[in-house]
């Protein structure tokens, strides 16, 4: 059987900078990915990229759900053209009842090499030094509320490091993976380096964004991004004009967005001296693992046609986005519950894996500038970011148990279909819906529409930590995908507190709006959160499968690895203990590194 | 003339193929419960896409992406144990209606050819599998073509798949009569009637617009958007299309019960502005519910659509010669999508499309 030193399942945040890492190492390394390999213009054979500046790609046409036995069967979907057939593979959501369950996207970030760094925002936060000790900063502290913090459901552990023990690592990403930013105005502390290129002009609608956050008492900086504005170095690449708005949910066809596959993967490949010890395989499934005794010795997947393969690696590591992950370890139990299930407590007392699953709390205001019109179509996803909301004085003077960082969007409803997809929907569920009810919405009133909202909305986001609770939890589905394995069957909801801390800060975004426009200059602000819409899942997909001190409260160790196995890694956002008070990219993929310098002592 | 066969590539044959067709799940999960009846009743996942139609672009020529396409042809063999001798795909690619050979893929289930062709056509096409016609067992589209050279015993179906290439505006989902209706609602949705509109488009200097305008004809119907989902109906949401003939045959039949003097074309405008808000309220009078039961939706389903005919990128055959974008620059300033887009449409000097 073919045997490599290690094997990496997912090609995103969570598994490139750990091949990264090991190749360098000398290891040799297979990286199996689900989805195809993307390439950029530059690199394709055709001369044209596969992703493409075209709002059909971002969100497609009409698909209709069809799975047996959900509360949404027949209802109309819009996916991108890297998510998969939701009636081949579909997330289950249910609220904590679980009554109604429901086939939705969400929960799938992209099936492609990159995963979901291909089609993100970019938005690259670090996160606070609070963010990895909440447990500590929360204790014997008297001002949260009792009738909240004493439900046993609750569970909140320290990181197994610090902010001080990732920095170095958030350092590395900001160099090799290529941001730009401003490191002045942050609440973290850089220790006076500073990797960032230097942003792109802002577009001018995020000078209201900006004064709005001095305004609430915030010191602003530029929103650090995951795309080169400078000739890159490290990978490669050669940076150009990336500001076009077909940035969220589009790849980018000219690579200036830096994915893991642009930024890792290609300049390994791309090196002679490296290539020979990184097997790429895309269009791979893998299906399930197998261990005799604690080690993990057969990694089983699906090939581009369908026929089943199995490889070996000295280590395996898991990063396929923490739902995937948990489903495909909860597979490998069902497979062999006697060694690989038990090692996992799977369906037992205290098992824990697919435990405190956790997103963001996430939220924000939204309102238009009166007479005024901006090209929107030319920027990227953010411009201006405060960490007022994410200071211990903030958190402490609210009665909060953490923060959230502040950002604007910029590149959002910039094009025309994605004004109609918005028009009123909360969600990825609803796309479309506002518009096609709208009949108001036709000749002259089509011109006032457009005049009201094309390029004229300004958004300002939170992104929150979100309660680390026991029922939010991954398990699997009865119904099956086109492989015949059982779906991941997502229950989740918000717990009193998140409401209360997505309450304290979505005003503080509607603040940011009200100070930072004249009244006069803009509509009536709207504000609110995903407590009170459709998003249950979205974009961040994490915990699952946390790390912690010991195998009582948590699934894996401080190197990421499951408990009870010798070789079984799981490096991508299900480690994640409590979900940062940012956007987590920037962590996954500085843990990664992290662990990637542990696992080189280890083969 | 031949056709130009260019390589085909192992890694993009599976980039296309593996999320739709590699599974073992034998169940039709995509047949739209019931709506789609193709041969293989479903069983593949989006079956408009295949075959795989790409942008082709020539460095030497900036013509080149709005003239070809390229075209790959993947035959998926069902047991990998037993592939045929011999596959090729016979139709009206070639002018000499040869078959073109189609090769295994390393040792995958996936037989597949890439080959250049012309865009702005309908073609229809069979797989020769060891000499015997079958119609394509993913693509869903399949049509009477008679008229081509039918490589089947005489009197045996005469059904062929299909599919078109980019820019195509010929019809393959509506009647004549039908492209005339769809035009006259969804002109009134859309605000290039509006009178401020009008001189804007009566005003519009096409030299100005640069590259390639004024290639697309129909440009009568509604900047496209007609084609538009003529196209969107027999591919990506085919699964609209019934209910979208039952609802224009009812438009057709309400028109001139209400207006018998006049061809339902030909009815003056307060005519459809009075069947639009009918449809909005799902108040129609004269309505057979038993054939349609929700009017207001599909009023709601030509709003869609219609926007997206008028503001997706003209290769999908609306948005005519990019007129619509043009609109929005000149009506909506600064807004400025030609930046960013590839030429001749846009002004990218980077992109390529
Ligand atoms: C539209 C969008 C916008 C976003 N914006 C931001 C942002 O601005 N900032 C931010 O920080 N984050 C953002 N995110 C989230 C970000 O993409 C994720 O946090 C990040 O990619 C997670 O890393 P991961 O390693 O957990 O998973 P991914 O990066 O998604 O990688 C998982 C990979 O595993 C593969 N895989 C799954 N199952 C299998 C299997 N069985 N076999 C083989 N391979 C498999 C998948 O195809 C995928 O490539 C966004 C996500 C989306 C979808």
């Amino acid at each position: 059987m073919e045997k490599f030193d290690a094997v990496i399942i997912g090609s995103g945040a969570g598994g490139a900078p750990i091949a990264y890492e090991l190749v360098r190492a000398g290891k040799s390394v297979l990286v199996l990915e689900k989805g195809p390999l993307l390439r950029t213009q530059d690199e394709s054979p055709t001369g044209l990229s596969d992703f493409k500046r075209d709002e059909l790609f971002g969100y497609g046409t009409e698909k209709i759900i069809d799975v047996p036995g959900v509360a949404n069967r027949g209802a109309p979907y819009f996916p991108s053209h890297v998510e998969p057939d939701l009636n081949d593979e579909p997330h289950i959501y249910a609220g904590l009842d679980e009554q109604n369950p429901i086939a939705t996207t969400e929960g799938f970030t992209a099936q492609v090499v990159g995963g979901g760094t291909q089609l993100y925002g970019a938005v690259h936060l670090r996160f606070t030094r609070e963010d990895f000790r909440l447990a500590s900063f929360n204790q014997g502290r008297a001002n949260l509320p009792a009738n909240r913090f004493t439900d046993p459901d609750v569970s909140i552990i320290d990181w197994p490091f610090t902010y001080d023990d990732i920095e170095p690592y958030y350092l590395k990403v900001e160099e090799l993976v290529g941001l730009n930013g401003t490191t002045q105005g942050q609440l973290k502390d850089f220790k006076g380096q500073n990797k960032y290129q230097t942003p792109l002009a802002p577009n001018p609608i995020s000078a209201f964004a900006k004064a709005g956050m001095e305004a609430i008492g915030g010191t602003t900086y530029r929103t650090p991004l995951a795309v080169i504005t400078e000739d890159h170095a490290p990978s490669g690449r050669t940076a150009g004009n990336p500001k076009t708005s077909y940035v969220n949910r589009y790849g980018d066809p000219m690579g200036y967005k830096s994915n893991t596959w642009v930024a890792l993967l290609r300049p390994t490949l791309r090196d002679p001296a490296l290539a020979p010890l990184l097997t790429l395989r895309c269009n791979c499934h893998v299906t399930h693992l197998s261990a005799n005794g604690a080690t993990v010795n057969q990694v089983h997947y699906r090939d581009p046609s369908g026929e089943e393969q199995i490889v070996e690696g000295k280590i395996v590591v898991v990063a396929c986005s923490a739902i995937e992950s948990v489903r495909l370890l909860m597979l490998s139990c069902e497979q062999d519950r006697a060694n690989f299930g038990a090692r996992f407590q799977y369906q037992q007392s205290g098992g824990l894996l697919g435990r405190y699953f956790l997103t963001h709390c996430f939220g924000g205001a939204e309102v238009a500038l009166l007479g005024r019109r901006f090209d929107k179509s030319i920027s990227l996803d953010s411009d201006f970011a405060t960490d007022l909301t994410a200071s211990p004085a903030f958190i402490q003077a609210n009665n909060l148990w953490a923060g959230a960082a502040i950002y604007n969007n910029t590149s959002d409803q910039a094009l025309p279909l994605s004004l109609g997809r918005t028009h009123g929907s909360t969600d990825l569920d609803s796309l479309w819906q506002g518009f096609m009810g709208d009949t108001s919405i036709i000749g002259d009133g089509f011109n006032a529409w457009m005049d009201r909202d094309l390029g004229t909305r300004l958004s300002v986001s939170f992104m929150g930590n979100q309660i680390p609770w026991f029922r939010n939890h991954i398990r699997l589905h009865s119904s099956t995908d086109k492989w015949g394995r059982n779906n991941a069957y997502i229950v989740k909801d918000w717990h009193p507190h998140d409401r209360v801390l997505m309450d304290i800060i979505t005003e503080q975004c509607r603040r940011i709006l009200e100070l930072g426009i004249p009244a006069g200059q803009r509509s009536n602000i709207e504000n609110g959160s995903v407590k009170d819409q459709g998003v249950r899942i979205a974009n961040h997909i994490l915990g699952g499968a946390r790390f912690g001190p010991n195998a009582g409260v948590s699934v894996l160790d401080a190197s990421c690895k499951a408990w009870n196995f010798d070789n079984l890694y799981v490096t991508d956002g299900s480690c994640m203990p409590t979900s940062g008070g940012a956007n987590p990219t920037h962590t996954i993929e500085a843990n990664a590194f992290r662990v990637a310098d542990i696992l080189k002592t280890r083969i | 003339m031949a056709v130009d066969v260019l390589p085909t590539l192992a890694q993009s044959v599976y980039n296309q193929s593996a999320k739709h067709l590699a599974r073992t799940d034998p169940e039709a999960r995509h047949n739209y419960f019931g709506h789609l009846t193709s041969p293989n009743q479903g069983r593949f996942p989006e079956g408009w896409r295949f075959p795989v139609v790409e942008p082709f672009f020539d460095p030497n020529n900036e013509q080149a992406i709005l003239d070809w396409n390229l075209v790959t042809f993947v035959y998926r063999v069902e047991d990998n144990a037993r592939h045929p001798q011999t596959v090729s795909v016979i139709g009206d690619m070639d002018g000499s209606r040869n078959p073109i050979a189609l090769v295994r893929i390393e040792n995958s289930r996936y037989w597949a050819v890439t080959v250049r062709l012309p865009s702005r056509r309908i073609y229809d096409y069979l797989y020769l599998v060891d000499n015997l016609p079958v119609l394509d067992p993913v693509n869903t589209r399949h049509r009477l073509a008679a008229n081509i050279h039918n490589p089947r015993p005489q009197g045996s179906d005469e059904r062929w798949s299909y599919f078109w290439t980019d820019y195509c505006t010929q019809a393959v989902t509506f009647e004549l009569w039908e492209q005339i209706l769809l035009q006259r609602l969804t002109n009134h949705i859309l605000p290039f009637n509006s009178r401020e509109s009008r001189i804007f488009l009566e005003n519009l200097d096409p030299s100005k617009l640069g590259g390639s305008r004024g290639r697309v004809y129909r440009l009568d119907l509604s900047l496209g958007v007609v084609n538009y989902i003529d196209k969107l109906l027999a591919g990506p949401e085919q699964h609209q299309r019934a209910g979208y003939k039952v609802c224009l045959a009812q438009i057709n039949t309400l028109l001139r019960q209400r207006n018998p003097y006049q061809e339902p074309r030909d009815v003056p405008e307060e005519m459809y502005v009075a069947l639009y808000n009918d449809l909005a309220a799902n108040n129609v009078p004269g309505w057979n519910f038993n054939a349609y039961a929700n009017p207001s939706y599909f009023l709601r389903l030509l709003r869609r659509h219609t926007l997206m005919g008028a503001f997706s990128h003209p290769k999908y055959g609306g948005n005519s010669a990019g007129y619509g974008w043009d609109y929005l620059a000149e009506r909506f300033p600064p807004f400025d999508w030609r930046q960013g887009v590839e030429k001749p449409w846009g002004t990218s000097t980077e992109y390529r499309g």
